[in-house]
């Protein structure tokens, strides 16, 4: 709610404080770690599929369950696939889906906070009660069920991923809606004789944008938790696709004699998510004045 | 006045609810499966199964099972499970308590440790220690906690037989799962505690006693810490509420008990009523969480008035 | 304070070793939750295993399948397999007293098999076809059949055909079971345990335990761990993959035994591409069946040679087809795919998270090697069920890769569910929706005769023609795995999964 309240108030100088904050960015210690490891895995994310030493797909019957080798750096699975190159074709699917679900979140949460703050009045009413009922609603059990009316795979893990944003968008951006909505631009485009839709995206939306990146990028770790963790649940993509949360949940059972099985997972996605979730921090560190001590 | 607020917010609750309510059962009808099929078995015959619809009252229409339902909730009542045929009151009792205590402990926890850390990294600010507890705390809240508790359960129940591996409403039953959950709140709480710390000790009470030579521990101690705690604890209710929620994949890796671990149970089995009767809990305590955020907001920050 | 510790250790200490001196008890760790004890409403096997060390029926099994005495210690069945008479055993009392002779069980019989009776519904399954139960004597038992049916002593030892106590049949009675096992029924927590208690009347021998704690622990790796930790002396269902973690402890042991299940990838056979022998064929060569097993029970399985496990009664190998790529590819030429015609692509259902998946991921290969491409839809259970119920008409079911069960260890009802055109669904399991004419002849010459030989030539007819159909691709039969403390006696699974817990001795 914090959130909210600060970030409502549109700067005319946003430009120029955005480089210094940039600056500032790279000046802050882990808020730099977070930048560095993000976009080595963003960076993983688009090559990594390019640079795998095998066919991360191609099963092996001569080569179950290997320990790591100069031939296989992080050894094998119970496929006898490379794991090292599962990890690299991984890091696309796991990344992937966890940015692209909270784009969509940011998207549809954010379109109908735009209308929903726009509109105001008995719409407004209903449709943040609408929210209400969502954010109440235990997010797992949505996804759970998504699922299960979809069937599995990337699209529908996303759009089950994406579920636990909209209310918060919705929320966030009709709060900053409702701030922006008074100023005298809103009426100046009206009188100058504007549609509802050209106001609400053309005027409303660069006015409020701001705080819904900052708030996607502190939000993308906990997206890839959220997504990881379905995989672990048995609700993710289909096989033979790489992702890391059902490749450790995979290697649960080979935990004792084959742990690097899950280590190598593990850490790549506690990795990946410390990335982003450093990012996001600097990231409210330096934009956020009220918290910068 | 607050007794107003309190009851204005507890009445617009109620729509919510409903709609929490009315959705959950249209929810759980729209899910593909067939209750009376997964409790008869796939080799049962189809009179076995019949028999079954039947027992469960799921022969009857839609708006009839509605009504039933919106009737026994007026009248206070939950029903009974299909899959156990036990009373939910029963059933939601014992695993909530099992939730609630394992909890209780990763609160416990997390406030010691969270706090703990938050005042040493604050007090360096800006040197290593405080870099290290930034990123360590950060990095509690980006490891999966189905991970943390995989290696919890490799490490010290598997190699060293410290613990047992299965978490049970006892002590060293809950010591793994406790400390799973926690790994994630200790993170929450040391960051805000470093925060809110920081800024108390810029505010100007805080530079006085520093500037009439009052020893740097007694400031912190006396002046800093207790104005700086109120909205710690403020988190860490907020946490406490999302764990009472149940922590659906720790209670699954551990095999704990809770409310969790009854959800999912219940959405395999399409235990209906047991899952209505879950989310109607999980809502409930939603919303009392929330208002209880605000009081307490509106209790830390005088700028924020009851309207 | 220091000084009183030292006392309470010893205190403590005492009353630990008086109390395992006192009550010895064996902790069994089982997968799924119980839903019901009463005889007649068990559906799973996880309540079957609880109520073995309660109950008894009028013939059992023994851990081979083969059906010994129990309540009855003799009977004969009527040529035209249509009269069974029973002579019971002198001496049984149930838990609460009640004597065991005819009278009793029919009392019991009168029960269970009432129609508006909600908790026989199982039971009245498993006794389909039971027209009449009489007492012919104090100790003489008649059942009768309303058709002939060679295979009913079958079902006389499963579960859901065990006797209760006719003095139990009030109130909360899955929750109050009352039999002449050598345990009696002591507490149940719901998902979370049931306990057992040693009965001090049993009329065999005395059990050697004082009690067995059945412990419900879903997650595999759980219950191995638990093993590890000396939490528990008896776990089913161990994972192949972690056999060897088990074997290389000392502590530790693996029982292996053979099982009565089978794992099948079904095809609609009424729907292209699988409405066409051919396919069906090629796709049964196309795999390494060996090699399958290998990589997902780590060798823990048996490649089937009928279209039932080995230990069902009526089997006869027919098969399998060899693992022959280049044959796979002919045929599927034959039919139009491959080179020069279009890909063979469909989509197969599975259970999630699951060994079916793992098979799935490897047949996927085996199939891609042959120029099939197989899209893999792992599925939550609850809609993986849903959709395999679907009748023809609505099925979006082409393919899928699901387990048969074996429940009696007859190949009569093991046929029946799977391949006959009445098993169709939503009736039962003939998820391929297999038809044929010939076929159904023999299901019901089986039935119609009580003679082992005559049938066991039926049933090797029968299977012959499943193999020539090839409405599945016949792929094997896991074992059944448990682990164990070293030492520990006396419990072992049946081939159908349910535990015989009855004797169990801690070493």
């Amino acid at each position: 709610m914090a959130e909210v309240a600060s970030s409502a108030k549109p700067d005319a100088r946003v430009a120029p404080r955005r480089r210094s904050a940039f600056r500032r960015l790279l000046r802050h210690p882990s808020g730099s770690l977070g930048l560095f490891l993000s976009l080595l895995f963003v960076a993983l994310a688009v090559v990594g599929p390019y640079l795998t030493p095998f066919d991360a797909d191609r099963q092996n019957y001569l080569k179950l369950n290997q320990a790591p080798s100069a031939e296989h750096w992080l050894g094998t699975d119970q496929f006898g696939r490379d794991t090292f190159s599962r990890v690299l074709a991984g890091a696309r699917t796991s990344i992937g889906i966890g940015v692209a679900a909270k784009l969509l979140g940011a998207l549809v949460g954010g379109v109908w906070g735009l209308w929903s703050g726009y509109a105001g009045s008995w719409v407004d009413a209903v449709s943040m009660r609408l929210v209400d009922v969502l954010l109440a609603f235990p997010g797992l059990l949505l996804a759970i069920g998504l699922i299960a009316i979809t069937g599995p795979g990337v699209g529908p893990v996303i759009v089950a991923s994406a579920v636990f944003g909209v209310p918060i968008f919705a929320r966030l951006v009709r709060g900053s809606v409702l701030g922006a909505k008074e100023r005298v631009f809103i009426e100046a485009a009206r009188g100058l004789g504007a549609g509802h839709v050209r106001i609400m995206f053309g005027h409303l939306l660069p006015a409020v944008i701001a705080p819904v990146i900052v708030y996607a990028t502190l939000r993308i770790g906990v997206t890839m938790l959220v997504a990881a963790g379905l995989s672990f649940l048995g609700l993710g993509v289909q096989p033979p696709t790489a992702e890391w949360g059902s490749m450790l949940s995979q290697a649960q059972l080979y935990l004792r004699l084959d742990p690097w099985m899950a280590f190598a997972p593990g850490i790549a996605i506690t990795l990946a998510v410390l990335g982003f979730n450093l990012l996001g921090d600097g990231l409210r560190d330096v934009l956020d004045p009220t918290l910068r001590a | 006045m607050l007794l107003l607020y309190l009851l204005r917010r507890l009445v617009q609750a109620i729509p919510t609810l409903l709609g929490v309510a009315i959705l959950m059962f249209l929810f759980v009808r729209a899910l593909p499966g067939d209750p009376a099929r997964l409790y008869a078995g796939l080799d049962a015959t189809p009179a076995e199964v019949t028999a079954v619809r039947e027992r469960f009252g799921l022969d009857r229409s839609l708006p009839a099972q509605f009504g039933l339902y919106l009737g026994s909730l007026a009248r206070g009542e939950l029903g009974r499970s299909f899959r156990s045929d036990r009373p939910i009151t029963e059933l939601l009792e014992r695993h909530f308590r099992a939730t609630l205590t394992l909890s209780l402990i990763a609160i416990a926890l997390a406030m010691i440790v969270g706090v703990g850390l938050g005042v040493i990294a604050a007090v360096r600010r800006g040197s290593l220690t405080d870099l290290g507890v930034t990123i360590g705390s950060i990095l509690g809240i980006s490891a999966p906690s189905f991970f943390v508790g995989i290696l919890l359960i490799y490490v010290f129940a598997v190699q060293w037989r410290l613990f047992p591996v299965a978490g049970s409403l006892t002590w060293s039953g809950m010591v793994l799962p406790a400390v799973t959950l926690a790994a994630g709140a200790i993170g929450t709480v040391a960051r805000f505690t470093r925060s809110s710390l920081l800024e108390v000790m810029g505010e100007d009470f805080v530079r006085t006693a520093r500037a009439k030579g009052i020893h740097p521990r007694t400031v912190l101690r006396k002046h800093v810490l207790k104005n700086a705690l109120i909205p710690v604890i403020t988190i860490t209710g907020l946490q406490f509420g999302f764990l009472l929620s149940g922590a659906v994949i720790v209670e699954t890796v551990f095999n704990f008990p809770g409310l969790g671990w009854l959800l999912i149970q219940s959405i395999e089995a399409r235990d209906y009523p047991v899952i209505q009767a879950l989310m109607l809990v999980f809502s409930v305590q939603f919303v009392l969480i929330n208002l209880l955020a605000d009081v307490l907001y509106a209790a830390v920050d005088p700028r924020i008035s009851y309207g | 304070m220091k000084r009183l510790i030292p006392p309470i250790l010893i205190a403590l200490a005492t009353t630990l070793a008086l109390g395992m001196a006192s009550a010895q008890t064996a902790r069994v760790a089982q997968a799924l939750a119980h839903t019901s004890l009463a005889p007649g409403q068990a559906t799973g096997l996880a309540d079957a295993s609880v109520m073995r060390t309660m109950f008894e029926g009028l013939v059992g099994f023994d851990l081979d399948f083969d059906v010994v005495p129990e309540l009855a210690t003799e009977w004969t069945i009527s040529d035209d397999a249509t009269e069974l008479v029973f002579q019971l055993r002198e001496g049984v009392v149930f838990h609460d007293g009640t004597a065991l002779d005819a009278a009793a069980v029919v009392a019991y019989l009168d029960w269970m098999m009432d129609a508006d009776n909600p908790i026989g519904a199982r039971g009245r399954g498993t006794l389909g076809g039971l027209s009449e139960w009489e007492a012919t004597g104090p100790m003489e038992l008649t059942l009768r059949l309303a058709a002939p049916n060679g295979a009913f002593i079958f079902n006389l030892a499963l579960a859901n055909a065990y006797i209760a106590s006719p003095a139990a049949l009030e109130g909360d009675v899955p929750r109050n079971p009352v039999g002449t096992g050598p345990f009696r029924f002591g507490e149940w927590r719901d998902g979370e345990y049931v306990v057992v208690e040693r009965f001090d009347g049993y009329w065999g021998d005395s059990a050697t335990v004082d009690a067995i704690r059945f412990m419900v622990v879903n997650n595999a790796a759980t219950r191995v761990a638990m093993l590890e930790a000396g939490e528990i002396d008896w776990a089913e269902d161990v994972p192949p993959a972690l056999v060897d973690s088990v074997d290389a402890d000392p502590e530790l042991e693996v029982q292996v035994t053979r099982s009565t299940f089978a794992r099948t990838f079904q095809m609609n056979t009424q729907r292209p591409p699988f409405d066409d022998v051919r396919v069906r064929q090629a796709l049964n060569y196309a795999v390494d069946k060996e090699q399958l097993a290998l990589v997902v029970f780590r060798g823990f399985a048996t490649v089937m040679t009928s279209a039932m496990p080995a230990p069902v009664f009526g089997h006869t190998p027919v098969g399998p087809y060899p693992y022959d790529p280049e044959r796979a590819i002919e045929l599927l030429t034959e039919a139009g795919y491959g080179p020069g015609g279009e890909t063979l692509s469909f989509g197969v259902m599975t259970f999630t998270g699951s060994e079916y998946e793992t098979a799935g991921t490897v047949l996927q290969q085996m199939f891609s090697d042959v120029g099939v491409r197989m899209t893999l839809n792992p599925t939550e259970r609850g809609a993986l069920v849903e959709q395999i119920f679907q009748p023809l008409e609505t099925t979006t079911f082409e393919a899928g890769l699901v387990g048969a069960a074996s429940a009696t260890g007859d190949a009569a009802r093991t046929l029946e569910i799977s391949f006959a055109r009445s098993s169709w669904p939503p009736a039962a399991n003939n998820w391929s929706f297999f038809e044929d004419a010939a076929f159904e002849d023999l299901l019901a010459a089986g039935a119609a005769t009580g003679d082992p030989a005559e049938r066991e030539t039926i049933y090797a007819q029968a299977l012959g023609i499943l193999h020539e159909m090839a409405p599945w691709v016949f792929l094997y039969s896991p074992d059944n795995i448990a682990g164990q403390r070293s030492g520990v006696t006396g419990i072992a699974y049946y081939p159908n999964k349910q535990i015989d817990a009855r004797r169990i001795a801690l070493p």
